[in-house]
């Protein structure tokens, strides 16, 4: 019980000096001018060496994604899904810029990124990337899984409507065909799908975005089938 | 121009699918030196990294993924570098993508590759030249210190999450338990302090703190190890009875905040034959002693120790590294760097 005891004297003489640095103090790296780590010395013979892992060799081309759905239950209501996000470099900021592109703020002006919060399990997320926050689910890690994030906009916004930006529209013309039903004709060609693809790249001036956004239409649209 | 640039890397994927790995390689180099020559920069990344990534996919088989380490490299000096693309911050969408590529490229490195802990020495050189940080980017130490962590390489791993981000804690913090797994129980302490020196020693107590907490959360679900509280007037801790070092760290985390040369005295005194024990931790408690604590101790002539010191630190513990103090606020004690040592690898 020499321990017990001598915490509490230590704590004792401890708690009666004032705290100079809160437990969350970070020294300024640009006045600490500090060019490499301290790290401890290797570890002693007694101690043994951390086993080696396998790594389990993956499939060529399967760099792990998954399939993220955000989701804002109101103020506004908001619902959409990105297909095939690589888990290690998404970035909770790239979700955030999603929500944006599709929302403008009462006064019809972007909102501010700090105003939207990503929630995982309706918490607050802590972590850059989409696999930080699944950190401890290793078979979220593992890809081809779809995962729900909620969002929460402070202040509440409107979702964009669908004449404001070609996008949208594009988006609301798919959902109104699917959700309509029969004449699937057209959309089973791959020639129209290639056209919408152009459409995107010419309204948004992005060529990645405009092959995700089409992407995305399709494979919504063959789910819905 | 675009499609041209998917054409080329296409072309390319279809040689490398078929195996002619040598021959896709050079012909993606030499492309990309045109494109270099135009100072086309933007294409000449595309197909850079496209070349890269279907390489690395295919594998050591006759030196596939060396030759995508080539042009992953190849990436960060000719393009990155010549280019003189700034890291940026995160607010700006077209840097952020252009370090997420470095980081997508890194993953697909299978671990066995030597060219590996080049491309991540050239990728940390090009933030810490192109960035705001001398130390390199935090997020590219977070990224090849989590590669590292994950293949259990602790070593390399603690060089980079030292220097990452506020997950680097957790990442690093979850290793050094996963190691400790294997040892004995009453070792715990040194593990936990293999996450915790670096980053007190950076300056950053949030992660120091971070990583003993989360340490000492998954030590806690041992049932054989069975912690008691214990409450000061501020202060509550929990104290492993029979762990004396981790109630050591758990008080020295705790002295820090409160900077008082006389705590940290009583606290090395009253430890002393366990911290002896240990064997490597001497060298690390007289910079938290000095950095904290405004004690500064003269060094003793050991020269073979110091021959090793300068050799290890490039020189820095006999006095001639640079000291930049950061002044704490509403106190004169200067939080100091430690000697610098860039050598990453």
């Amino acid at each position: 019980m020499a321990e017990i005891a001598f915490t509490k004297s230590f704590l004792s003489a401890l708690d009666s000096r004032p705290i100079k640095l809160q437990n969350d103090y970070i020294a300024d790296p640009q006045t600490l001018g500090l060019r490499g780590p301290y790290t401890l010395p290797r570890m002693p013979s007694p101690h043994p060496s951390m086993p080696k892992k396998i790594k389990t060799p993956m499939v060529p081309g399967s760099s792990k994604s998954v399939t993220i759905h955000l989701k804002s239950p109101r103020n506004p209501i908001l619902e959409f899904s990105i297909d095939n996000v690589p888990l290690s470099t998404t970035t909770i900021q790239d979700l955030k810029d999603a929500v944006r592109e599709r929302i403008l703020d009462n006064s019809g002006n972007v909102v501010a990124l700090d105003k939207i919060k990503i929630l995982y399990k309706k918490k607050p997320v802590a972590g850059k990337t989409v696999a930080d926050v699944l950190a401890d689910e290793p078979e979220a890690l593992n890809g081809g899984k779809e995962i729900e994030f909620g969002v929460m906009i402070i202040g509440g916004a409107n979702v964009v409507e669908p004449n404001v930006s070609g996008i949208t529209a594009i988006a609301g013309t798919l959902a109104s065909a699917s959700n309509s039903v029969p004449e699937p004709g057209v959309l089973q060609t791959d020639a129209f799908w290639k056209d919408l693809e152009t459409f995107l790249e010419q309204r948004i001036n992005d060529r990645l975005e405009a092959v995700r956004l089409a992407s995305l239409f399709k494979t919504t649209w063959h789910a819905q089938q | 121009m675009t499609s041209r640039i998917d054409k080329i890397i296409a072309r390319q994927q279809e040689k490398i699918a078929a195996g002619a790995y040598y021959e896709a390689h050079q012909q993606l180099r030499v492309i990309a030196a045109r494109y270099l020559k135009q100072q086309n920069y933007d294409d000449a990344a595309e197909i850079l990294t496209g070349g890269a990534k279907a390489l690395l996919k295919a594998g050591p088989e006759k030196g596939a993924s060396a030759s995508g380490g080539d042009l992953a490299i190849m990436l960060v000096v000719d393009v990155y570098n010549k280019a003189g693309w700034e890291v940026g911050d995160d607010d700006d969408k077209v840097a952020r993508g252009r370090k997420n590529r470095l980081i997508e490229l890194l993953r697909e490195f299978p671990s066995e590759e030597v060219s590996r802990k080049r491309f991540i020495n050239e990728i940390i050189t090009w933030s810490a030249r192109f960035g705001t940080l001398e130390r390199g980017d935090p997020d590219l130490h977070h990224a090849a210190g989590s590669v590292y962590a994950e293949e259990n390489e602790p070593y390399d791993a603690e060089k980079h999450l030292a220097l990452g981000t506020t997950e680097s804690a957790e990442t690093l913090a979850k290793l050094e338990y996963e190691w400790y797994t294997n040892d004995d129980l009453h070792t715990a302490a040194v593990y936990a302090s293999r996450a915790i020196f670096p980053f007190l020693l950076t300056g950053n107590l949030r992660s120091a703190n971070k990583a003993f907490l989360i340490f000492v959360s998954r030590l806690s679900s041992n049932p054989s190890l069975i912690p008691q509280s214990v409450s000061g007037a501020v202060s509550d801790v929990r104290v492993f009875p029979s762990l004396p070092l981790l109630n050591f760290i758990t008080l020295l985390l705790l002295a820090i905040q409160r900077g008082t040369t006389e705590l940290f005295r009583e606290l090395t005194n009253h430890y002393a034959p366990y911290i002896q024990d240990v064997g490597i931790w001497d060298d690390a408690l007289t910079r938290v002693a000095e950095m904290y604590f405004g004690i500064r101790v003269p060094r003793q002539g050991n020269p073979l120790l110091d021959m090793m010191g300068s050799m290890l630190f490039g020189g820095g513990q006999s006095g001639g590294a640079q000291r930049t103090g950061v002044p704490t606020r509403g106190s004169s004690k200067k939080v100091e760097a430690p000697p610098s040592h860039m050598e990453l690898d």
